[in-house]
């Protein structure tokens, strides 16, 4: 009887030992998914927030804090009026720094699948369609940072609507361009079901990433559609299919037209995202961290602009230490020769990116606004809201406002069937 | 008339509430109704303004200009149910006016005009022929589509040259593919067509059109008088009513001799499969129809000539001229059935500079053709029909201008360009073949040529020139039409104002019968435009 007691305590004991193990296990088997600052920086960070949170800048004070811009921005604050400012001239004001974590989805998928990784000689990855999520938590080389940003899949799928004007600021006259785009990953899948894949029926052709653009604005271009798929395989190029509609046909792009620049804006299609093609088709050197002041917490509402100006005014940006990354393409003749990439490394978005032209010469330089939004699986992602871009060979201006018709929607349910010819062609 | 007209000020009146007056809107589209119809078009002010001119045109006309058209398009769209995982219900309408002007200012040129033409050409006179270019319902789910109602179908993938683009017939009395929209140059027909999106290899996509018996005469020719058509005959023999030529009158009985919508005669079908394989995009496809434009009965043709003739000398004889009479008219002309088939093949080839490649090809099984001993339509004696291949090559690429040029051009943009070959080969050919109407030159089997375009956008894409030209070998006729256009800013209208300069210059070899009716129309184009 005794005995019988001591085995039944003994078991309960047992069960609430584990049942207290158990977060301590699963902590131990959490990941770290890496942070902007190590504990000592960010002690320094804050102690220079003391001075600067919550202090406007603008042409008279931007000295002052001039070393956490891009050198060609900071010139854009001085001088604002060659920008279009409007006669209070461009500002922005200081907050803290926050760090950004990655959906749950995702980080559950890194746990699952970062240990499977394979890498070949080349460092590129082997088996991309069977993982998901981050890749390498500690990157080392400028490659494996690039891999971050690749397989940060935006949710699996990725609706938005771009209002972009593009400026002249001389003039202080603007065109509009107005697109809605919705991005559908194939593979790297993290949030919705099936995960980390489509199955291979539903994927027969092998593509990553699907890319879909209805246009409405120039006027000339109303319901104009587009899309793209990108090949797993990265020695294969994008697929790009056009349906204009003014005369009712269905082009298909050269992967030419990647590198040309989209209807008087600054930008070309590869700068989608400040990097919009194979991986494999840069060759990629680490050179450093710098510290930035980006915009990767805010809302891009209650910005301010008026017509012709090629700077919003409002903007609420904070501290980053970035990855630098020198982004050569392999492509000789390739319209730029090279792109300094600034990388967060909590969420692998590219933050600034300097420009040079074929000569070497500076040319451009894009910034991103990036913040967790709510997904329609109810998780929190980190997204691109906007961007800036600005030529200053040309000084001529550009911006991508995704906010400003409607909010983006992440994770929401899409068909891999929006990728077809006879999609293209639906009424609208 | 006075209907139509009303009818037309109607609809233009509500495009201008529409647009002009309405909340302004970021996008080009206006939405209403909590975003389930959307409505968007475009109206446009057209001159040209003629800068050669046969010298017995000379009174014929007051001023050089001799095309002034307003013409407005407007497309509504209902999106009566939206799901992208189960049932889609739209229901789409097209409609356009348009108002020619150079006949109501330039008496001359109006009396020019014949008046079963004049009424037709100066603005629409039938709702459903001239107005309504489009009205359908598209239902879809899941694989399956099914689009029921008038209706406008584009098969090939060329921009100006029709190839594999065989369904709808055109109306060019008015403007020309690739410089005016299809809405403007096509005629839509009422059909069924059905879509099925399948998961065989390749993705094979097919299409089945039937069309239950709506038969439309294209107008491939202007109108005599006006700026597309013929200048009048004035120095012709036994020319009656306004001296308008017996081509004009052969255009109107050939117009007026087309056989009404008839289920068991007029109908046409025809599907086509959409796929792809490896890096190749195509399509095959197959149509029976009757000629949207018909052959002349040579057993009865001469007859027809006579009345006109007849016409001619009474009108002689009594001061009074008298137009011939139209009646009976399908006696001397005839609509017949033939098949089609054809494909189009489009592919990237990255070796060759990442240049596109689009093969368009048809081939017409017994198509019918007119036969006379000069190989021209002044003295047709018979008819026979012979198997006609033709197909056309597009090669297009970008390419980036010097960097001097891009900063003095203001721009970053590539040179867009396409360079098109096409050929036709009447098969079992005969000397006695009438193909002038298809570029031949007389009693040649073979017709071929080069089209080109290019486009440059200018200073930050305030600007384009965009050029058009076509050659065709062997009869050298050739056409050229530069033009810049320039997009107005945000702030005027929306940024949805365009106003386009160009010039279009014609030629031919000075010896052939051939590419005549483009003889004389070079001329400065001008056109303003609002895109809503």
């Amino acid at each position: 009887m005794m005995v019988s007691k001591l085995k039944t305590k003994l078991m309960i004991s047992t069960v609430v030992l584990a049942f207290l193990m158990v977060p301590v296990f699963v902590m131990a088997a959490e990941v770290k998914m890496g942070t902007a600052y190590t504990a000592e920086e960010l002690a320094k960070v804050r102690a220079w927030e003391k001075t600067w949170v919550g202090k406007k800048i603008d042409q008279s004070n931007v000295d002052q804090i001039g070393q956490y811009l891009p050198e060609s921005y900071l010139g854009v604050y001085k001088e604002p009026q060659k920008w279009g400012a409007p006669p209070e001239g461009f500002y922005f004001t200081i907050v803290p720094y926050r760090t950004v974590s990655e959906s749950k989805g995702f980080i559950e998928a890194t746990e699952k699948y970062n240990s499977q990784v394979k890498v070949d000689a080349n460092g590129l990855i082997t088996n991309i369609a069977e993982i998901a999520g981050r890749p390498f938590l500690e990157p080392k080389t400028a490659l494996e940072m690039m891999w971050n940003f690749e397989l940060n899949n935006h949710g699996d799928t990725y609706n938005y609507r771009k209002y972009s004007p593009n400026i002249n600021p001389k003039t202080r006259t603007e065109r509009m361009a107005d697109q809605e785009y919705w991005e559908f990953y194939f593979i790297n899948r993290t949030e919705i079901d099936p995960k980390p894949a489509l199955p291979a029926k539903q994927n027969k052709k092998e593509f990553r990433r699907g890319f879909f653009m209805t246009m409405f604005l120039p006027a000339e271009f109303l319901n104009t559609r587009m899309y793209t798929l990108r090949p797993i395989d990265q020695t294969k190029e994008d697929v790009t299919y056009l349906w204009y509609n003014q005369f009712r046909r269905i082009r298909r792009l050269s992967t030419n037209q990647r590198t040309d620049s989209i209807d008087g804006s600054d930008l070309i299609y590869d700068d989608e995202y400040l990097w919009d093609g194979q991986l494999s088709r840069n060759s990629y050197t680490f050179k450093g961290k710098k510290d930035l002041l980006c915009s990767r917490n805010e809302s891009l509402v209650g910005t301010t602009r008026t017509g012709g100006q090629g700077m919003l005014n409002g903007h609420k940006f904070e501290r980053c230490n970035l990855f630098v990354i020198d982004s050569v393409n392999k492509d000789p003749n390739y319209i730029y020769s090279k792109r300094v990439m600034y990388l967060d490394p909590e969420t692998y978005y590219i933050m600034w990116e300097d420009i040079y032209d074929e000569k070497g010469r500076f040319w451009k330089c894009f910034g991103n606004f990036t913040r967790p939004i709510k997904t329609e699986t109810g998780s929190m992602k980190p997204s691109i809201m906007g961007t800036v871009f600005n030529d200053f060979q040309r000084t001529h201006s550009g911006l991508s406002d995704q906010e400003r018709i409607r909010a983006p929607k992440v994770s929401l349910p899409l068909s891999e069937k929006m990728f077809t010819i006879s999609y293209l062609q639906k009424t609208y | 008339m006075k209907k139509n007209f009303l009818r037309g000020l109607a609809v233009l009146s509500f495009s201008i509430i529409m647009t002009v007056c309405s909340v302004q809107n970021a996008s080009a589209v206006y939405e209403l109704f909590d975003g389930k119809l959307e409505i968007s078009g475009f109206i446009k002010e057209t001159v040209y303004i003629k800068t050669s001119e046969f010298d017995r045109n000379s009174y014929n006309k007051k001023s050089k200009v001799d095309f002034a058209q307003t013409s407005m398009y407007l497309e509504t769209l209902y999106n009566i149910q939206e799901d992208p995982f189960g049932w889609n219900v739209r229901f789409f309408t097209g409609l356009r006016y348009w108002v020619e002007k150079a006949p109501l200012f330039d008496s001359r040129i109006h009396d020019s005009i014949a008046p079963w033409h004049r009424k037709r050409y100066i603005q629409p006179r039938d709702f459903e022929l001239d107005m309504l270019t489009e009205c359908y319902i598209d239902i879809q789910k899941g694989p399956w589509q099914v689009k029921v109602g008038k209706q406008i179908v584009i098969w090939g993938q060329n921009d100006i040259g029709r190839v594999a683009d065989v369904v709808n017939p055109l109306k060019l009395t008015h403007g020309v593919p690739g410089v005016d929209t299809w809405e403007e140059v096509k005629q839509g027909i009422w059909m069924i067509r059905a879509f099925y999106q399948s998961n065989l290899p390749g993705n094979l996509l097919f299409e089945v059109i039937f069309n239950p018996g709506d038969h439309k005469v294209g107008d491939y020719f202007g109108y005599t008088g006006t700026h597309w058509g013929d200048p009048y005959a004035k120095d012709a023999a036994f020319v009656p009513g306004k001296e308008r030529g017996f081509g004009n009158f052969s255009l109107e009985g050939a117009r007026r001799a087309a056989p009404s919508w008839d289920f068991d005669e007029t109908y046409a079908f025809g599907g086509r499969i959409m796929g792809q394989t490896g890096n190749f995009n195509w399509t095959l496809l197959v149509w029976n129809r009757l000629q949207d434009f018909p052959l002349a009965n040579p057993y009865t043709i001469g007859e027809y000539a006579l009345r006109y003739v007849s016409a001619g000398i009474l009108g002689s004889i009594t001061g009074n001229y008298k137009d011939p009479s139209f009646s009976n008219a399908d006696k001397y002309f005839k609509y017949k059935r033939f098949t089609t088939i054809g494909g189009t093949v489009m592919t990237e080839w990255a070796w060759l500079h990442h240049t596109t490649w689009d093969l368009e090809w048809f081939y017409e099984f017994s198509a019918p053709l007119n036969e006379s001993p000069t190989g021209s339509t002044s003295d047709i004696d018979g008819w026979t029909r012979k198997d006609i291949f033709g197909f056309s090559i597009k090669c297009g690429d970008r390419f980036r201008l010097p960097d001097f040029i891009n900063k003095l051009l203001g721009t970053t943009k590539k040179v867009d360009w396409t360079l098109t070959y096409f050929a036709e080969k009447v098969f079992q050919h005969e000397r006695n073949l009438v193909l002038n109407d298809r570029y031949h030159k007389q009693r040649d089997s073979v017709s071929d040529g080069f089209s080109f375009w290019c486009k440059v956008e200018l200073f930050n894409s305030a600007f384009a020139f965009v050029h058009i030209s076509s050659y065709y070998l062997k009869s050298g006729g050739q056409m050229h039409v530069p033009t810049i256009v320039y997009y107005f800013p945000q702030k005027v209208l929306n940024g949805g104002l365009r106003a386009t300069v160009g010039i279009k210059i014609y030629a031919r070899q000075p010896h052939d019968a051939i590419y005549t009716n483009y003889d004389k129309k070079d001329a400065v184009i001008l056109r303003l435009s609002y895109e809503f």
